[in-house]
Formats: structure tokens, sequence, C-alpha cells
């Protein structure tokens, strides 16, 4: 799913949880991770992500977009629990719980929370000019969105190579990318003409929290 | 599969706090750089690259295995070793906040992918200098660094794992009820071959996984340096660095 | 009145090694003029402008902007100029509409109270206080362009640059903008120099029009009503007349003595006087 389809329901969704204050949910997380991070208890673990499994079920938002992105994790993990000699399903449960909860809690917050809020509430422990990237690249998201959906659509229209052409697929994707590195590049400049038009020299003022 | 797709919980509380520690000193070295040369279109270029790698990370390519693009080595070749970091730190705690790889892993995320990013730049910029095919250059250089973040991935891993007791085997100063507990039951059958965490046995299976993502991912970024040299040539000469 | 752009036989080589020489007529734009540069397109509009706003440096020629070599002593002059760039996505930098239209007023050394004064008072008077706390990317391409403007004008700029404005919008909502555009230059007398090949809009919106030829020569200067009552000289452009005055330039050409209108409002004064005769 894009991050641009997330941060539609950040903004427009109606649940309980967008309207939840962001402290409180970034708390939540920060009690879920440090849980996720301190605790090796099945039950504890377990309560917690069917805790977490509630609060999806209980409350108005994308219900299976969100269940589907928090299993990601599960296929690093499989390597790596494969990798456990000796394996016992106890163990396998405890990794699981705690990647699922971890996962499913932040999956959460950013479903339900407008990024400046969540980068907002960052920019109290980081840096102003790291805070700066992190909102000029979720912005620039948004502007080069529309590219890459041109060329996801010229994809569409004019086809991929087979993949029995390996080499002519790869080529095509690479040429793809590389148009839209070339496209990107020029946003940057001009997003900086842009920047340095309207005043920007050297610091990000307009950015720092209130 | 040099991203480290870790969840939380899985590394050692003190590798991931020294990863962010590293990240921490990068930043403070990249601040003072910033002020010194007052290059602030770079701030710009950083963030536009960044969604551009969260956008290409979404560009499923279908070959045998659903692989998505990285991006970290041509990202170094473009924008050279010292800004890459930035970059991929921001791509990485966006990643992480909508479930791809754990929240506590992005400092050791960026160390890994802006390592790959940083023997890329060095070994394109090497390499060129000896060889006029700018394709086969690209195409090592993305390789060998993506072996050697894969390298980085599964040291770290190994590090990070090292005391998987915790979890695995509670036969330590948490067991409440020690004196009591039963050692003939089943989960103590095999107790004399306890669960541990076999870096043998993930390094097969990273390097079963990893070797195809290597080729593929080295053969796109060639296509898409090839592309750019016959485009816009200049965007490979580097200037951003230094 | 102060001429505050002067550009004479501007010559830019490209990093391609491809050479323009904007010679010909001197292109000035007075305080409180409305001037528009049409051409076909790589005629060198866009070129012209970002030699304005400093952007470019001319490898031969004079650019002046309020007596100043913009791309050496852009600073000087940067509080004095609004810009609106070709694609407005790429200059709408803020998170919210607000933040966006603060973040010139923030860089100059605002404070931030001082700062949030100025975008709420240029909001209400372009009358787009309702989308202050939207989110950028959720805006329409016409509510994109009016939040670009607030950016553009927050500085209460003495000269306004605007590239390509029209581009992509439908025709009510170009008319809508052209009227702000137009309402708010002329009650705070900002000079106003644009780029466009969207002759319907130019005849009612400037005073004076530089045509650039395919050439790049700075080719004629005049009124909307010189230019465009000699319609053989506007196809060697590539350019057509607006429709209303076309009209009237074939009625003038069936040996009817008439005026050319300017506007629908004066053809219909023009009309209506003659069908009363």
């Amino acid at each position: 799913m894009k991050i641009t389809d997330i941060d539609y329901y950040a903004e427009y969704g109606k649940s309980w949880l967008n309207r939840l204050s962001t402290r409180i949910k970034m708390l939540a997380v920060l009690l879920v991770i440090a849980t996720v991070v301190i605790s090796s208890d099945i039950r504890i673990l377990g309560g917690l992500y069917l805790a977490l499994l509630l609060v999806v079920t209980f409350s108005s938002v994308p219900k299976l977009k969100i269940i589907k992105i928090s299993l990601y994790p599960l296929i690093f993990l499989i390597l790596f629990l494969v990798s456990i000699k000796n394996i016992v399903l106890q163990t396998a449960l405890i990794f699981i719980f705690k990647a699922l909860s971890a996962a499913t809690s932040l999956v959460l917050l950013v479903f339900t929370t407008n990024y400046i809020k969540i980068f907002g509430t960052l920019s109290k422990i980081m840096p102003t000019f790291l805070v700066n990237v992190l909102f000029l690249t979720y912005r620039s998201l948004f502007i080069l969105a529309k590219t890459f959906e041109s060329l996801m659509d010229v994809l569409k229209f004019r086809g991929l190579p087979a993949i029995k052409r390996p080499i002519l697929f790869l080529k095509t994707i690479g040429n793809l990318v590389g148009f839209f590195v070339i496209k990107s590049m020029e946003t940057g400049e001009n997003l900086y003409d842009a920047m340095k038009l309207r005043g920007y020299s050297d610091s990000f003022t307009y950015l720092k929290n209130k | 599969m040099s991203h480290l797709h870790i969840p939380d919980g899985i590394i050692a509380v003190w590798l991931w706090i020294l990863g962010y520690l590293i990240i921490g000193i990068y930043f403070i070295a990249v601040y003072f750089q910033l002020k010194k040369t007052v290059e602030y279109k770079k701030i710009a270029m950083i963030s536009v690259l960044g969604a551009l790698m969260l956008l290409s990370m979404s560009i499923p390519i279908p070959f045998v295995l659903p692989y998505h693009l990285n991006l970290s080595a041509l990202l170094g070749i473009l924008t050279g070793p010292f800004y890459a970091g930035l970059t991929i730190f921001s791509v990485n705690l966006i990643l992480a906040l909508v479930g791809h790889g754990g929240i506590t892993i992005v400092g050791l995320n960026t160390i890994v992918l802006t390592a790959e990013a940083i023997v890329a730049f060095f070994l394109f910029r090497l390499l060129r200098k000896s060889f006029k095919k700018i394709f086969p250059v690209a195409f090592i250089s993305t390789f060998i660094a993506l072996v050697i973040s894969t390298a980085l991935t599964v040291g770290i891993v190994y590090a990070g794992t090292q005391n998987l007791d915790y979890v695995i085997h509670k036969h330590n100063n948490i067991c409440t009820d020690c004196a009591n507990h039963d050692h003939d039951n089943d989960y103590h059958k095999g107790h004399e071959e306890a669960e541990s965490f076999d870096i043998k046995r993930f390094i097969a299976l990273v390097l079963i996984t990893g070797t195809l993502g290597w080729t593929l991912e080295s053969f796109i970024s060639a296509f898409i340096i090839n592309y750019i040299n016959r485009v816009k040539p200049d965007l490979l000469e580097n200037n951003w660095t230094y | 009145m102060d001429k505050i752009i002067e550009i004479n036989c501007l010559e830019h080589i490209y990093p391609d090694k491809t050479k323009i020489e904007m010679c010909g007529v001197e292109l000035a734009v007075y305080q409180g003029e409305k001037v528009a540069i049409l051409g076909p397109s790589g005629s060198g509009k866009t070129t012209i402008l970002k030699h304005i706003t400093g952007l470019l440096s001319p490898s031969n020629g004079i650019v002046r902007v309020f007596g100043y070599d913009p791309a050496k002593n852009y600073g000087k002059i940067r509080s004095k100029i609004g810009v609106i760039l070709q694609n407005v996505e790429e200059q709408l930098i803020g998170p919210t509409v607000f933040e966006d239209v603060m973040f010139s007023p923030l860089n100059y050394g605002y404070s931030r109270e001082k700062s949030m004064e100025m975008a709420e008072k240029i909001l209400s008077e372009l009358e787009i206080t309702y989308l202050k706390n939207k989110i950028i990317h959720y805006l329409s391409g016409g509510e994109k362009r009016k939040v670009a403007l607030a950016g553009a004008l927050v500085m209460s700029p003495e000269l306004l640059i605007l590239d390509e404005p029209f581009s992509g919008l439908d025709i009510k909502t170009e008319k809508s903008y052209v009227n702000l555009i137009n309402g708010f230059c002329r009650e705070k007398h900002i000079s106003v120099i644009i780029s466009t090949h969207n002759i319907e809009i130019i005849s009612d919106f400037a005073d004076t029009i530089f045509l650039i030829s395919s050439k790049n020569n700075i080719y004629r200067k005049g009124t909307p009503k010189e230019l465009f009552s000699q319609p053989e000289e506007l196809r060697m452009f590539n350019l057509e007349e607006p429709v209303l005055i076309k009209l009237f330039n074939r009625l003038r050409q069936t040996g009817i003595d008439i005026e050319i209108p300017m506007s629908y409002q004066e053809a219909e004064e023009i009309l209506l006087q003659r069908l009363k005769n």
C-alpha cells in the first residue's frame, strides 16, 4: 500500500483514534515498543497483540489494510526463526507477538495521525535540520507521486517485456527508474529555486514547533 | 537483503542504542558540514531523493520472488558518501513508521545502508577511472556494495542475538519458581540441545535469498546508471561532497 | 514612472552549449504596469523570467531589476518580488496552507506572531481563509494556484512574476484566477510580468505585450489593441488573435469601420452603439 494512500486515511479518517490526541497515541506506541523490547512473557506479549487487534476491530479504521501491512515483519521473521535450532512453538510465538505488536501499533499510529503531528512531536527530540528533511521528504513524495503514477500507467498501457526476456525486462525497469531519477533531480532543483525565491537561506524557521 | 527488516524486540538493546549513537555522531558531522559549506540546496535534493527511494520501493519486480528495489547504492553514486546517510535515515524512519523494519532498528539500518552507499560510491569512482564501459562498472560497484552491506547485516544480527536466553530459555533470575521447576516436561525435552540462534543456517538462508536480490538490484542499478549516463551524464560527476 | 525591469540584448548559453540572443526591442516594465511576454514554445519566455529572478545569469547583455543585477544581488531585491513558477506543485513547501504562506515572512526574520498576522491578512484579501488549515497535497489545482499566489504576495511585493500561471486550469477557474490577480495588483499598484501563450486572457489583462519570435528576438512591443489588430504579424509567431478580436478584425476587413474591443464588455458597448444607430 502506498504511503500517499495511508496519509489520506490519517487526514480524513473518522475513527475515535483519529480524534485521539497525538501525544497519547505516541505514548501508547512507546509503551508497546518498551513492552516488546523488555518482556519475554508469552502471556504479556500475546495479550498485548490481542489488545491491539481489539483496538483495530473496534475502531472504524481500514482493518484489513492495517492488518495486512502489519504482517510484513513476518517475512524476515520467518528467516530468523528458521535459523533458531530446536525452536519450540512458545519461542516462535514470543517473537511473532513481539514483531506483530510493534508493527501493529506503528501502523495504527500512521493510519490515524496526520504526519505533521507525528513529525512535529519528533521535532522535540530530533535536530531541526533532520525534521526539515523529514517534512520535505514527505512533501516531495506527493510532488513526485504524480510522475510516478504516470510511469506506472505507462507500464500498464505499453506493457513490460515478458519475464522470459529477463535482460530486456530489467533494462526497461532500469530505464523507467532512470527517467524517474532525472525527473526527481530536476524537481529537487526546482524545489530549491522556489525555496530560495521565497527567502530561504539556511533554516526552515517555518517548521519550528509552536 | 541488506535492508534490516528485523522487527523490534529481537536485537539486543545495547546494539540498537549503539546504532542510534553512531548515527547521532554522523548527524552532528552533517550539521557542521552544512553550516560550513552553506550548501542548503542539498537539503532539497536529499529530500526529493528520499521520496524517490520510497516510491521506487513500491515497484514490485515480479522475478521468481517479488523483489523491491533498495537503491541505496545508486543513491551513494549520485549524492556521494556524506549526504547519503541523511536520505537513508529519513527513508528508514518513514518505513519503520509503516511497519517495514523495527523503529528501534532504524539506526542500525541506516548504518548498513549508508555503508552500502559509501562502498558503491568509492568503487564506482575507482572503477570508472580504469574502465570505459559504465554498465559493468555500475554492476560491479552495486553488487559488491550489496554483498558488503549484507555481511554487515549478518554481523549485526549475530552480535545482537548472542544472548537470546532471556527469550529462549527461562532458566535465569527472572524464573520465579525455579526450585520447583519441572525439568522433565515437554518444554525441556532436548534441553541438552537448547534452542540457539544458528548463524551458519542464517547465513545460508541469506545467501540463497540474497544472491538473487543482489543480482537483480545490480542489473537494474546498472541499467539506471547507463540511462542517466546517456541522458544526463553530469548527474554522475558528483559535485556533492567535500 | 520608475523603470522596474530593464532587459537589453540578453545573451544566454545553455549547458548543452545552445546559445540564444534576445535582442531587438528593449524589454522594460514600469511601476504599476502589467506586461505580458507572448511567444511560441521554446522562444525563451521562461528563460527571460529566470534571468529576472536571478536563477540564471546572462553571458552578455543587460538585466536590471530595481536597478540591480538580479543574478548577483537578488538578496537586495528579493523581498520586493513575488514569483509563481510554472509548476506550482514544486513551490508549495509547507505542510499546511497557513504554514506555506508563512514561509517567506519567517525566512525574512519576522517573528512568528507577525508572520501569522501577514499570512492571515493575505489569505483574507484573496478570500481563501477557508483553506488555511488544509493540507497542501489535497488541494485542487486551482486552490494550489491561489495558495501559491498568497505565498507570492504575502510580503507585499512591488513586482509579481508569473510563469505560465494558467496552464492546466479549466476556463472558469482560469477566469477567476485572472480576475483575482488583476484586481489585487491594480488595487495595490503591483507591477506584473507574465509569460503565457494564452492569448484570450492577455487582451483584458496586459497593458503592454512583448512578442518573442521563435528566433528568440524580442520582436515587437505594443498594447494589446496595437498588436491584435495586426493578425498577419501574430501568425508569424504561431499565434492567433483572441476570438472576439478576430471577429472584429474580419468585420473591418469587409470594409466596416469598427473599433477593435479588448473585452466582451467593450464589444457589447460597440455593438449596441452600432445597432442603435
